[in-house]
């Protein structure tokens, strides 16, 4: 088969080929373009090809960028029953599920001490249970870290201004140097600080642990779009 | 936008042509250029290169394997033969098609 001239343009086309195929996996790209070299042997098979010929059978291939393009597409193009199928993507697993659903959701469960998000923390909390990018445990962990801290720190307002402070002086009148001040109720000054200090490793720990599902979901989601 | 023959026909070759390409390859192996030969080109194929992409992934499903075969001129070449998981898919679309051919040419008839 073929002249210098013939094989020149045999070898331009395969290597157009290659070059198109850049993308795809090495044995995908071998398997290609050794068919489709295979495919040209077998067109010309032992003749000595004119250029013309060489051109026809290089045009009916088609373009090797239209080649590419029907790789492209066979990818992530499963058959039923076949013996590696590929299961369309689970849901709620796009991007946008742990980067930005989980952290308004996270922002929205951490602020519920002041009442306001209510309703959005409670759509955050759907989509995440029903997003398939996080184990059960995982949403459990994650709705505890996500809620818990605020319900602490309401409690602790309703305890803290259920038991207030009352005082009362009592004295000499006219004698301020007699006047004492007793005070009856409150929560002592060392519980205040505890409790403080309580809340915001609680706090502090409900942070960590979301910031940890948002990483593992990025991830996730990253993987599913390979 | 009124699509054209061409898009037509794209779309209808995604979920046919590969059954074709197996049904081919019922009657013994083909090398890649026999299928080509086997498949019209210009109706079920659109240019022929595209017909290895498809190949190569049926190979990649396990509905077809390969052999490398010596040919009598030129190096070896690699024929493409149905497997056994094949053989079972190509009797699922074939079980699918003919109803799906008929209620199609009876809604287009019927109008």
């Amino acid at each position: 088969m073929g002249n210098d001239t013939t094989t020149a343009q045999i070898d331009r086309f395969l290597h157009d080929l290659e070059r198109a195929l850049a993308d795809r996996p090495e044995t995908e790209r071998a398997e290609i373009v050794g068919g489709v070299r295979e495919h040209i042997d077998a067109a010309l098979r032992g003749r000595n090809a004119s250029a013309d010929e060489v051109e026809t059978v290089l045009r009916s291939l088609g373009d090797p960028l239209e080649i590419a393009a029907a790789a492209e597409t066979e990818r992530g193009h499963p058959m039923p029953g076949s013996a590696a199928p590929s299961s369309p993507r689970p849901r709620l697993t796009a991007w946008w599920v742990p980067s930005i659903v989980l952290p308004l959701t996270a922002f929205c469960g951490f602020g519920l001490f002041l009442v306001i998000p209510v309703v959005p923390l409670l759509i955050g909390l759907t989509i995440f249970w029903n997003s398939s990018l996080w184990k059960p445990l995982e949403k459990v962990v994650g709705t505890v870290a996500m809620t818990v801290p605020s319900a602490l720190l309401i409690i602790g307002s309703l305890v803290a201004f259920g038991a207030p402070e009352v005082c009362s002086q009592s004295g000499m009148v006219g004698d301020p140097s007699s006047v004492t001040e007793t005070c009856t109720g409150g929560i002592p000054d060392w519980l205040g600080t505890l409790n403080l200090a309580g809340m915001l490793t609680v706090l502090g720990a409900g942070v960590v642990v979301m910031i940890v599902l948002i990483a593992r979901g990025t991830r996730r989601s990253n993987e599913l779009d390979r | 936008m009124v699509p054209s023959e061409g898009q037509i026909l794209t779309n209808l070759r995604r979920g046919a042509l590969e059954y074709c390409v197996l049904a081919t390859l019922r009657r013994g192996p083909h090398y890649g250029l026999d299928i080509v030969r086997a498949l019209h080109a210009g109706v079920l194929l659109g240019s022929e290169g595209t017909l290895y992409p498809l190949l190569s992934r049926l190979r990649k499903s396990g509905l077809v394997s390969t052999v490398w075969e010596e040919s009598p001129s030129g190096p070896p070449r690699r024929y493409y033969t149905l497997t056994q998981d094949g053989t079972r898919a190509l009797s699922a679309f074939e079980a699918a098609w003919s109803p799906f051919r008929q209620a199609v040419d009876t809604a287009l008839a019927g109008g």
